[in-house]
């Protein structure tokens, strides 16, 4: 089959995607706001049938274009929604009580895919096209902006491979652990209401956070281990305080400062989880923003 | 005094948030490193009392400055001091746990309860609990004699997971300072057919230690081909390379070397480098004075059918070469197949030739005549003499596997007694973990319903 066909059905598996996460976006977020806690396995139903689709979207385009789907902005975003739906489903089966993380795990995966999609122009080209002709012709902007983006030379490498799942996998655990954050603030201000009361004890929820943000933790340190063996291997230097390798580290020591200060200070609770929030907005600052502001050789994939 | 400084928690929070806020002072403060010298002249000149702060507190150069190398030994110092007393201290736990010394805390006590029975064998009941505990990933460790505590463990190499990290962090900074002061490198254009001799004039750019002395290469190094490959959009896919190097003794080795994969010879990495291109050579000839040999590089385009382009001052002729080059002219022109060079040629701002050239075709202008002789390419190289590079690899895996262990296989202890009172056996449990402590006292009362289950199943017996 050939690459545009491939391609067609990538964006018709996108779309679904959206649609359904979109859904349980809002069936979540509904039960967070009203306190309720029927129909969020409808919710999660949703979330699990949107997470095939996005499977089947991923894999997809992996075959089409030839390399796994981390290189453009769009595929990395997709990627890092992926991994987010796919800890928070796998969480939810594991530990049913921690099914509310999905009043934020959905909607982030929905703002990330748009973002993506944006980056690509997608999302701007087919509403363009839409209100353009009256139709929705899904085939418009399948290489909108750069097409599709073949593998640099430097990018080859196994290690960058595993640098770029780490960093991947790293953004979904920090998400979770962002989520289960901010329900424990929320649970800590209405505990009586069912759908706070049926999530796990605050202390546990706080831990479950550590955990998280542990998981994090350790991925951000395997990224940085392995980016610097690839930038090694392919610049002769294994760190050279670029923009995102400083940002990189700041990141990690930042976390490092959360875990230190829980271990001695016993921070732990409601300044334990506002500091996280700060971590991981420092997080997404470092992979989406940085890149984006300053100039860094991460700046290449766009 | 300063042991007690440096080992203190609030000295490590401090020093990890000046390390931090280092960082981002030199992603935000242009770095000398970074920009041209130009960049600093301007902004020196634009607005000089700012600059001279900024210059005075070194934020133009904050990771080889005194301060920032000062926070960083006192970061090393910190870590090596803390490391050595915690593996002091889980040295002398491990000992006294062998002997029987440590003291059971028993927090967080899950006491229960059953009918003595003569089903009820204490032997028996130890294989029940091991059994279960084993369930749950926990491995019969000991007894302590006397007190008759049964301790279970899990994940014990978690204990060192703590000393594993931040020991690894530590070998990073000491190779990394190592490698700063002893390190060697060098960027140099080779062109096909040319040899690179290694010394002095012929680098294009060098790196050296603060202690490293000048970067001579032992060999002499020549590009004998160099292959680019493209993807279907145009895009370089890969570039390989083979270089010939020739040793003192005169011996000559060809060794194949790629984006991929850098070579190595005699303690010297070698790394091919994205930048490539070709190399015109033109013979001027002037009236009345020898032939001049001009070599001029031209840089690749970013897709492949796109013209190499270039634009020289050539200050011994006083000429300017404004130069369009395509290896391989496109079918539809009429030099199809053949490379060609669109030049211009300007000496004072005054055209003096506009023409396609072809390879050994030679033009005149005024009383000179310039010939087209030869193409090849050339590329960049990189040539590296790490220092401490071993150190550095076994510093990544020793903070990789820490930093996996503290939170993937985190030390937990669970702790059981038997005891006998009035007619009754009495289970009594607790435990400890490095990390976790709400999830794992949900663990423990799991455990606890296990082990009533279990007693209970005594209890029914008895009663039966």
């Amino acid at each position: 089959m050939e690459t545009v066909q491939l391609l067609r059905y990538e964006v018709i598996f996108n779309w679904i995607t959206l649609v359904l996460y979109l859904f349980s976006s809002i069936f979540f977020i509904d039960r967070a706001l009203s306190g309720r806690e029927k129909g969020l396995k409808t919710a999660l139903w949703l979330a699990v049938i949107g997470l095939i689709a996005h499977s089947i979207a991923l894999g997809v385009r992996w075959y089409a274009v030839g390399h796994g789907p981390y290189l453009q902005k769009t595929e990395s975003m997709s990627s890092i929604a992926w991994v987010a739906m796919a800890v928070f489903v796998f969480v939810s089966y594991r530990l049913p009580k921690l099914r509310g993380t999905g009043f934020l795990v959905l909607p982030s995966c929905v703002l990330i895919m748009v973002v993506g999609l944006v980056y690509n122009q997608w999302l701007a080209v087919f509403i363009g096209q839409a209100l353009e002709h009256g139709r929705l012709d899904i085939e418009v902007g399948l290489y909108a902006k750069d097409g599709v983006m073949k593998l640099p030379p430097t990018y080859q490498g196994a290690w960058f491979i595993v640098h770029v799942t780490t960093t991947i996998v790293a953004m979904g655990a920090i998400l979770i652990s962002l989520s289960t954050a901010i329900l424990y603030l929320l649970k800590s201000k209405n505990p009586e209401k069912e759908f706070y009361e049926k999530l796990p004890s605050l202390e546990i929820m706080d831990n479950y956070s550590y955990k998280f943000i542990g998981l994090g933790f350790v991925l951000w340190t395997v990224m940085i281990v392995t980016g610097a063996i690839w930038a090694e291997q392919v610049w002769g230097s294994y760190w050279s305080w670029d923009t995102i390798q400083i940002w990189s580290l700041f990141t990690l020591l930042l976390m490092g400062v959360y875990l230190h200060l829980r271990r001695f200070f016993k921070w732990q609770g409601e300044k334990s989880s506002w500091f996280l929030i700060f971590c991981v907005i420092v997080s997404i600052l470092t992979l989406f923003i940085v890149p984006l502001l300053l100039n860094a050789i991460h700046s290449y994939v766009r | 005094m300063v042991k007690r400084f440096l080992l203190s928690p609030k000295t490590v929070v401090a020093l990890i948030c000046a390390a931090g806020i280092a960082c981002v002072i030199g992603s935000l403060v242009p770095q000398l490193a970074q920009r041209p010298p130009k960049f600093f002249e301007t902004w020196s000149a634009k607005n000089p009392a700012m600059y001279r702060v900024i210059d005075l507190l070194q934020l133009n150069q904050v990771f080889t400055s005194v301060w920032f190398l000062f926070l960083i030994a006192l970061v090393a110092s910190s870590l090596a001091l803390s490391n050595f007393y915690q593996a002091k201290a889980l040295i002398k736990s491990g000992r006294n746990d062998r002997k029987g010394l440590t003291k059971i805390p028993f927090r967080d006590c899950v006491t229960i309860e059953a009918a003595r029975n003569r089903d009820v064998e204490p032997v028996k009941l130890d294989g029940e609990i091991k059994g279960i505990l084993k369930r749950r990933g926990y491995h019969f460790c000991r007894e302590t004699g006397g007190s008759g505590y049964l301790v279970f463990v899990k994940n014990r190499i978690g204990r060192w997971s703590s000393v594993m990290f931040h020991a690894g962090v530590l070998v990073i900074i000491a190779a990394a300072l190592y490698g700063l002061a002893f390190q060697k490198q060098g960027f140099v254009q080779l062109i096909e057919a040319d040899t690179f001799a290694g010394k002095g004039e012929e680098w294009r750019a060098k790196k050296l230690g603060v202690f490293a002395d000048d970067f001579n290469l032992d060999f002499r190094l020549a590009l004998k081909k160099f292959t680019p490959s493209y993807w279907d959009t145009g895009k370089v896919r890969n570039m390989e390379d083979i270089l010939a190097i020739t040793d003192k003794k005169g011996s000559r080795r060809e060794l194949p070397a790629s984006l991929q994969k850098a070579v190595e010879f005699e303690g010297v990495k070698i790394y091919q480098t994205e930048y490539y291109g070709y190399s015109l050579r033109f013979i001027l000839e002037r009236a009345g004075r020898a032939p001049a040999v001009i070599n001029l590089l031209l840089d690749a385009p970013a897709k492949k059918n796109e013209p190499f382009t270039g634009r020289t001052d050539l200050s011994t002729t006083g000429y300017t070469f404004d130069m369009k080059f395509y290896p391989v002219s496109e079918p539809s022109s009429s030099y199809a197949g053949n490379p060609r060079l669109d030049l211009v040629v300007t000496e004072k701002g005054e055209q003096r030739f506009k023409g396609t050239l072809l390879l050994n075709q030679r033009v005149q202008f005024g009383n000179e005549i310039l010939t087209f002789a030869q193409t090849h390419y050339w590329t960049g190289v990189i040539l590296a003499a790490h220092y401490g590079m071993p150190a550095v690899y076994f510093g990544f895996a020793l903070t990789t596997l820490g930093a996996i262990m503290i939170f993937m296989v985190s030390y937990k202890e669970i702790h059981v007694s038997i005891a006998e009172r009035e007619g009754r056996i009495q289970l009594c449990m607790g435990g400890r973990s490095k990390s976790d402590q709400a999830i794992f006292s949900e663990e423990l009362r799991g455990i606890a319903e296990m082990l009533r289950k279990m007693m209970g199943v005594y209890g029914n017996r008895s009663i039966a």
